[in-house]
């Protein structure tokens, strides 16, 4: 039978070119995403700082909760940390009892801006270490010599070249007390572009570092094999196990999962350099991961739909091989033959262009600063082997349906003539489209009930089962349309429009095979467009309110170092100042009777807050003190989550994994707008990297403005609108990743619907024939072609409004507290003109293609 | 028809389909078109219907001449004074009965006159089915429900291209004789392409084509005649 298909499936190119588009498509994505996946699971950064150290040891780049306990597995669920994270500066003594050990050398890490003679930054975040930390990479002394006092330094060598600064300069570095004048007192190579360092004496070092107690890492000298060193020390130390996993199953081994410090060496070391890797590969997870899901199911989707339909096409040649012998089992290898046959050609065929539109992604997401440019694109065989399999199986799976339907065609059917569809849909199709439907309201009305954040997350699936609803009861769908609107088009289309009204009813099962992934490409697109403009308009209308400050000052290199906050206090003309750090914290909450952990967008602010209006609700955040972690601010939206009020305490794990558990004081309604947990900034302050302000709010009159910059080298003062214009800015980027999925997606469903309605013209070319021997004009039938399209069109705009409308609005008011999305016109403009323009294009030019040639001749078949 | 040439140019060969046919269809008259195949007879429907325009030479239907006419010109004419009946595929599916017999008028966007229609569902005996659908309905019935088509925007002539081809002996018979009485009771004209000398021997006139030229014509023949008259014609061109 592979002959066979081999033969049908080169006879029949036009009605499987669908198919085949589809999986090729498929292929792409997933190789692409694939590639993006291996990239996060196998990162590997080659070590520059910590190269000449065997093994190093640092903090962990997640934090982790064990979500089940008792069995024999232990399930943990990991969240990336914002913050670098310290280890004890103790920890040493052990280490060097470990046996191999020949040296332990501790590094601090922190972030500096080294500035010019103007204050312009030479680079904003250069890092700060000791000078007896130089010898992890190692560095040497180029020129010159090592610091001696705590005001001399030791340059980078490619920093150095870019600042212009040569031995025995003076160079203004920003550091946590400020900025500071030091003496150039030697230079040393290499010069790390990505990581740039100045060294400083160790005394001066820990004060720039400001934790006393802690370090950043710890590199480890020692002799033999680096891997057996690493085992000695973890066994040692009860290290853990560095993961990108989100959620990780291991067999329980008696010891819990540790949140201590974790080994790393060889490759692996570069992971400890950079603690932006554990969030950017889990990044590069998620979004790969969701990504290739969805076009694995719209693939399974558009598939099946084009095979039913190229069978129905077919049911006749079927018919025939059934009446010359062939028996069922033998058309359903064919069929499903043909399916692998297409479904290995097209992944196949994928594949080159998935490598390219990987690398593509890849850079994009580089570019936009989603993940930082430390680690290499992974280029595996892997992702290419999982496309193909993937497209295979994808095929060959969604042709089941068609399968079993081409085997109930019996012999007799090759004699039958324009042979009409059975009207009525399988009791089963029925069935299961009810239960999706019921499924989708009661989970759409259910989450109008819920909290906040969860309502949100599920719009995803009622967008899901309320598109499978409607394909399912598509014929139902096309054929309510045609009732109520059938009539008057009848009436005001004499031709035209009776003639597509009337093949609209009888074909309802055919265009609905159009209808649906129209309705799906709607449904999603619009969800995730007005979702994001919804998210989008809130939080910039929240900033908008909320932000009261004159003047905002931001610095050009880590942060805005506490003394410029008390010096612009005392100004003549300021009213108030707040300090503000941005940074992410992580909430351990029960989500639906589970332990769960959930990143927050957090800021830590001074109070009482000057030039701010979180729009408290309850509480006051005046009672927003301590450096222990006694008390938050949680928005609407987390207090909901959390389901604490003011009062309750709540389990919180700060930017570097820090577990506090402080009493709620105020409830506050801004949080799309600032973070949705507000800290004291003491708190903040002391476990973050830079332990600096990010921005001063400032409520002054005019003259003061020029004189806040003048308060330190470095700093730069936006005005209010400044600030709103370059927080819009920041949002277009997060945006980006959210609208180049639906953009591939998009395409997808667009090659998909094309096809299926140039499949479903072209079979009609005989029908089109006789409408012009019987006196029709190509305007007439192109008339009736066009009003079909439109119907098609109007109701594929009607589904999938009914569709989006409902889960937008349970999105809106879990997010913003209002039923009524924010709906951009000219983006429903598009998302309509494409609807249309798709339906119209997509029969149009085939029919005229059909029209062509003599009709007398078309219509012998 | 005078004259008549029709030339196809299939990739780098020419194609004579008539060469100079000129001939001459009575009004009221049932004339059925023969000829082995090849012999051009479907291009001498499709040019005298004006499906088709002729190389050379000239057509007229009626009073009109076809072959210096546009498409959407010859469209209307043919909406007006052709009908057509096909071997297989006359009917639209999603349309019901009464709905196909009325199409071409509703696409000359007049109406149906509700006599008239009456009449012809009648006399093709379809009138306890005017609201079933094509695939409803026998291959001989969905015969009958083009021909009843092609008659009811009383056309000059009603052009048949093997009406009975797909059909059995008895329907085809029956199909025949529908056609057949509606040239004598309505004077209607009727021009038939077929193979079949049982169908042709329903004709007033059969002419022969072959080679794209009338090599022949007999008068209300029986269909031994008729087939007689084929086989010494096929003979013949085997032999040129």
């Amino acid at each position: 039978m592979l002959g066979l298909a081999f033969a049908t499936v080169r006879g029949r190119v036009p009605s499987l070119a669908g198919s085949f588009l589809a999986l090729l498509f498929t292929a792409v994505l997933i190789t692409a995403c694939g590639m993006l996946m291996e990239s996060g699971l196998r990162a590997q950064v080659p070590p520059e700082r910590y190269a000449a150290a065997p093994v190093v040891l640092a903090g962990p780049q997640q934090t982790s909760i064990a979500k089940k306990e008792d069995g024999p597995v232990e399930v943990t669920e990991s969240v990336p940390l914002e913050e670098p994270t310290t280890i004890p500066a103790s920890l040493a003594g052990e280490i060097r009892k470990v046996p191999g050990v020949r040296d332990v050398v501790p590094d601090l890490t922190f972030p500096v801006g080294v500035l010019d003679g103007q204050g312009r930054a030479v680079h904003g975040r250069a890092l700060g270490h000791a000078w007896e930390s130089a010898r992890l990479t190692p560095y040497t002394l180029r020129a010159g010599r090592a610091p001696a006092s705590p005001g001399e330094i030791v340059l980078d060598a490619a920093l150095a070249g870019t600042a212009r600064l040569k031995v025995g300069a003076k160079a203004r570095v920003l550091g946590r007390d400020g900025v500071r004048a030091y003496t150039v007192a030697g230079i040393a190579a290499p010069g790390l572009a990505r990581q740039p360092a100045v060294f400083f004496t160790a005394p001066r070092a820990a004060e720039l570092f400001g934790r006393p107690g802690r370090v950043s890492a710890f590199g480890v000298f020692g002799s033999g094999d680096p891997a057996r060193l690493k085992d000695r020390i973890e066994t040692a130390l009860g290290t853990s196990e560095g993961t990108a996993a989100r959620v990780s199953v291991r067999l329980k081994d008696g010891a819990p999962a540790a949140a201590g410090p974790v080994a790393y060496t060889g490759d692996e070391r570069g992971l400890a350099e950079n603690p932006g890797t554990s969030a950017a590969r889990e990044t590069l997870i998620a979004l790969s991961g969701s990504l290739g899901g969805i076009a694995v199911m719209v693939a399974a989707f558009v598939v099946a739909g084009t095979f039913g339909l190229a069978l129905r096409q077919r049911g006749r040649e079927i018919a025939l091989l059934r009446a010359v012998g062939a028996a069922p089992a033998q058309i359903r290898s064919m069929i499903g033959k043909e399916a692998l046959l297409i479904g290995v050609a097209a992944s196949v065929a994928g594949v080159p262009a998935g490598v390219l539109t990987g690398r593509w992604m890849f850079g994009e997401l580089v570019s936009k600063g989603m993940i930082p440019d430390v680690f290499p694109l992974a280029a595996g065989p892997a992702p290419m082997l999982a496309a193909v399999a993937l497209g295979t199986a994808t095929a060959w799976l969604s042709a089941r349906g068609a399968v079993r339907r081409a085997t109930r065609i019996r012999p007799t059917e090759a004699l039958g003539e324009a042979a009409a569809e059975p009207r009525a849909l399988g009791r089963a199709r029925v069935v299961t489209g009810l239960v999706f439907l019921a499924l989708g309201v009661s989970v759409c009305v259910l989450s109008m009930f819920v909290a906040g954040e969860t309502a949100a997350m599920s719009a995803g699936g009622i967008v899901i089962l309320l598109a499978v609803a409607a394909a399912l009861l598509g014929p139902w769908l096309v054929r309510i349309a045609v009732a109520l609107v059938g009539g008057a088009l009848g009436r005001a289309s004499r031709v035209g429009g009776y003639l597509a009204v009337a093949n609209t009813r009888t074909g309802a099962r055919r265009l609905a095979a159009v209808v649906s992934p129209l309705t799906l490409m709607l449904a999603f697109a619009g969800t995730t467009i007005f979702t994001q403009s919804t998210v989008g308009h809130a939080s910039a209308r929240q900033a908008a309110d909320g932000t009261r400050a004159g003047y905002v000052v931001t610095s050009a290199g880590p942060g805005v170092p506490a003394g410029v906050a008390r010096a612009a206090r005392t100004l003549p003309g300021v009213a108030g100042v707040t300090e503000v750090i941005d940074t992410r914290v992580v909430g351990d909450l029960e989500e639906l009777g589970d332990r769960a952990l959930r990143p927050y967008g957090a800021l830590g602010l001074t109070v009482p807050a000057h030039g701010l209006d979180l729009d408290v609700r309850s509480g006051s955040l005046d009672r927003l003190r301590g450096a222990a972690g006694e008390t938050v601010a949680l928005s609407t939206l987390a207090a909901g989550s959390f389901g604490a009020s003011v009062g309750d305490r709540v389990r919180l794990r700060l930017g570097d994994g820090t577990p506090i558990t402080p009493t709620v004081v105020a409830v506050y309604g801004r949080g799309l707008g600032f973070g949705d947990v507000a800290l004291p900034y003491d708190l903040v302050r002391a476990h973050t990297a830079s332990g600096m302000a990010d921005r001063l709010l400032v409520v002054a009159d005019g003259a003061a403005a020029g004189r806040l910059a003048g308060l330190s080298p470095g700093l730069a003062v936006l005005d209010r609108d400044g600030v709103l214009a370059a927080r819009d800015a920041a949002q277009e980027v997060n945006d980006w990743v959210n609208l180049i999925a639906l953009g591939l997606i998009i395409v997808f469903i667009a090659i998909s619907v094309t096809n299926t309605l140039i499949m479903a013209t072209a079979g009609r070319v005989r029908e089109l024939a006789l409408l012009r021997l019987v006196g029709g004009t190509r305007r007439q039938v192109l008339g009736m072609i066009r009003w079909e399209a439109l119907l098609v069109g109007g109701v594929a705009l009607a589904a999938g409004t009914a569709i989006a409308a409902p889960t937008l609005a349970a999105i809106s008011y879990g997010l913003t507290g209002s039923a009524v999305p924010h709906v951009r016109p000219a983006a429903l403009a598009v998302m309509v003109a494409v609807t249309l323009g798709l339906a119209l294009a997509g029969t149009l030019l085939p029919a005229r293609a059909a029209l062509a040639g003599r009709p007398a001749e078309r219509i012998r078949g | 028809m005078n004259a008549v040439t029709k030339t196809y140019t299939r990739g780098a060969h020419e194609v004579h389909a008539l060469r100079g046919v000129t001939v001459g269809l009575p009004r009221g008259g049932f004339t059925a078109v023969m000829g082995p195949s090849g012999s051009g007879k479907s291009t001498f429907l499709h040019c005298a219907a004006g499906l088709d325009t002729p190389t050379s030479g000239t057509v007229h239907l009626g009073e009109a001449e076809l072959s210096r006419m546009d498409e959407t010109r010859l469209t209307e004419l043919r909406r007006e004074k052709a009908g057509f009946v096909f071997q297989a595929f006359n009917l639209i599916p999603s349309l019901s009965v009464a709905d196909n017999i009325t199409l071409p008028l509703r696409l000359a966007g007049g109406r149906a006159d509700r006599a008239w229609l009456e009449e012809v569902v009648r006399r093709v005996g379809l009138d306890d089915r005017v609201a079933h659908r094509p695939s409803q309905l026998s291959g001989g019935q969905q015969q009958r429900v083009a021909i009843a088509r092609a008659l009811v925007t009383r056309p000059e002539v009603v052009f048949a291209d093997e009406p009975t081809g797909a059909l059995d002996t008895t329907t085809a018979g029956e199909v025949l004789a529908l056609l057949r009485q509606v040239v004598d009771a309505t004077g209607q004209t009727v021009v038939m392409v077929t193979h079949d000398p049982v169908a042709a021997a329903y004709a007033d006139e059969v002419l022969f084509l072959a080679g794209g030229v009338i090599v022949d014509t007999v008068r209300s023949a029986t269909a031994d005649t008729i087939a007689r008259r084929m086989s010494a014609l096929g003979r013949s061109t085997a032999a040129v």
